[in-house]
């Protein structure tokens, strides 16, 4: 796929290139949203939300990584989002969690044991718990770096703000994630449990 | 500088957790992470630590991918070309031309402000106050013109001795003498009344009326009774001076060569009384020269040529009637110095009325500091508009 050429399509107003753009990111796009937000409807707001700003604001991109600006338009309406919701007083972590069970689909899925898949399916259950608990500030950091392997640099410029905040706020979300983890020690490798 | 005072303020603990989780996420200098793998071997703590933070770090990582819900792209008929983006690109330009303007405007009010405390040390005066001093005046005038009219009629009714002494009937004859007198030399530019004549009065610094009135008061109040011919000669100059104020105020309204004709005749009236002092004569050279002044409209040379010819001549005139008196002696029979005293009298009295004082109310700032003021303004707000439009696309 050539990258760039698409975007100088779309820059000239052809959507269909876009669109094209819009398909090779939207999985990567939402789940980043979904990540941060913990809810699969709020995420699908909060990404076609990023689409659209994404296309008005394409002549301001001039260059780069396009993912990256990408990335950061998306966080910004999840923080958009996530100030809507705490307004609405709809955050619930159990409401969440359910709807994941019913209607997350993923996309590494490949089959394990039922055994294997319940004890699974309870350590994300217990990780996504423990990341809807974090400042959002740290989980938006947390979620770039752990989640989708941004570097340092990159989660700063995502986030408009200095190295050293990067670093300050993913050692503090990696901290509570530790203490929160420490109440599902049983799903966790034996690696984990014999340490603790 | 906020990561500095950031990075004081934190404890040794949240210190070894950043290190730990840049360690884990491979961003520390080789020289940090040869330091921090010196730590790890002597601090066990720390190893278990990193080894639960790598658990972690590997389970956030594993959590699944989700696929998007549905399609997110977009509707081609709802959407367009997208809008160019002015404000992105001018924005930057924007904020630099605005703190541009503003350095500028700072340093030019400082370096007015610095100037104009220089100038007010030094006594020199601004070029701008100068030219600013006669349109104020004129302002002036027309502000006190009321005031002019009452000094003109305060003077006249000195002169029909309503005001003086009811003990000095002696007095109040040599007055009236000096009146008819007088009122037959200046008659054709004295009007009937003063208080009528107020509104033919043009713009005239209210000082003259006020000096000369204030010089037909004196001699009358300060007669010291030594000789019993001292007085009404005091008297007869004090309202003969009343009445040049009159003459001159009246005068004034019709051009400057009449004021100083009437100055002249009314020094030439004073000489042929013959019973005058030095002080009354002083006066009437006075009303002379601020005869001259009083046509504010006049450019200053001409000011400055008019009040030595004035000059000139009235000391002509006291020269002939008292060839004794000290005051002819005083009078500057050289042009040119006349010249050079008016000349550096003008922008004194400028400075002294108008340097003190804040020009609008603004300090220091002349019209172009303004305009510039205004502009800076303007660019911070445009600015700040432009701003607002970035951060919310």
């Amino acid at each position: 796929m050539d990258e760039q050429g698409l975007i100088k399509q779309a820059k000239n107003g052809d959507v269909g290139a876009y669109n094209t753009l819009v398909l090779h990111h939207q999985n990567a796009v939402y789940n980043v949203a979904y990540r941060i937000l913990g809810d699969p409807a709020s995420a699908a707001d909060a990404s076609q939300e990023a689409f659209i700003s994404a296309y008005k604001a394409l002549g301001r991109f001039r260059g780069g990584n396009f993912k990256s600006w990408l990335m950061r338009i998306v966080t910004n309406a999840c923080y958009d989002e996530l100030r809507r919701v705490k307004r609405r007083r709809q955050s619930s972590l159990e409401e969440i969690t359910d709807e994941n069970e019913s209607s997350a689909l993923l996309i590494s899925d490949k089959g394990p044991q039922p055994e294997e898949h319940q004890g699974r399916t309870e350590l994300v259950h217990a990780i996504e718990g423990c990341l809807e608990g974090l400042p959002d500030d740290q989980r938006v950091a947390a979620v770039l770096c752990d989640v989708e392997g941004y570097d340092y640099s990159e989660i700063a410029g995502i986030m408009s703000v200095s190295l050293g905040t990067v670093k300050s706020r993913i050692s503090r979300a990696r901290a509570k994630l530790r203490d929160c983890l420490q109440e599902f020690r049983e799903l966790l490798p034996l690696q984990y449990r014999h340490q603790s | 500088m906020l990561e500095l005072l950031r990075n004081l303020t934190k404890s040794d603990k949240e210190r070894r957790q950043e290190l730990l989780a840049a360690y884990l996420d491979d961003s520390l200098s080789s020289r940090d992470r040869i330091r921090f793998e010196q730590m790890l071997h002597e601090d066990e703590e720390l190893r278990d630590d990193l080894q639960r933070q790598l658990v972690i770090k590997d389970a956030v990582s594993n959590l699944p991918r989700i696929r998007a819900p549905r399609s997110f792209v977009l509707d081609p008929t709802k959407y367009g070309r997208p809008a160019s983006q002015i404000s992105f690109q001018l924005y930057p330009a924007l904020r630099v031309a605005t703190v541009f303007a503003m350095f500028i405007f700072i340093a030019l009010v400082s370096i007015d402000v610095f100037v104009s405390e220089s100038d007010r040390s030094s006594g020199v005066v601004s070029t701008d106050m100068v030219a600013l001093a006669p349109e104020m005046a004129a302002e002036e005038a027309e502000v006190s013109e009321g005031d002019l009219a009452q000094d003109v009629g305060h003077a006249a009714r000195a002169v029909t001795s309503e005001e003086l002494p009811a003990e000095a009937p002696v007095m109040e004859e040599a007055v009236e003498e000096v009146v008819e007198l007088e009122a037959a030399e200046v008659a054709p530019y004295v009007a009937p009344e003063s208080e009528a004549a107020a509104p033919l009065l043009q713009p005239s610094p209210t000082i003259l009326a006020r000096e000369v009135a204030a010089a037909a008061e004196e001699p009358a109040s300060g007669a010291d009774g030594d000789s019993e011919f001292v007085a009404p000669a005091e008297e007869e100059s004090g309202a003969f001076a009343g009445t040049v104020a009159g003459a001159v105020a009246d005068a004034a309204a019709d051009s400057i060569k009449a004021t100083l004709a009437s100055a002249l005749q009314a020094a030439q009236a004073l000489a042929a009384t013959k019973e005058t002092d030095d002080l009354a004569a002083g006066a009437s050279l006075g009303a002379a020269e601020e005869a001259a002044l009083a046509d504010e409209a006049a450019p200053p040379s001409i000011i400055a040529d008019l009040t030595a010819q004035a000059m000139a001549e009235a000391a002509q005139i006291i020269e002939e009637a008292f060839p004794d008196s000290e005051l002819a002696q005083i009078v500057p029979h050289d042009e040119s110095l006349a010249e050079k005293a008016d000349a550096e009298d003008a922008p004194l009295e400028a400075r002294e009325q108008y340097v003190d004082g804040p020009f609008l109310g603004l300090g220091y700032l002349n019209l172009a500091e303004i305009f510039l003021g205004l502009s800076v303004l303007a660019l911070i707000l445009i600015t700040l508009v432009f701003r607002s439009r970035v951060q919310r696309s």
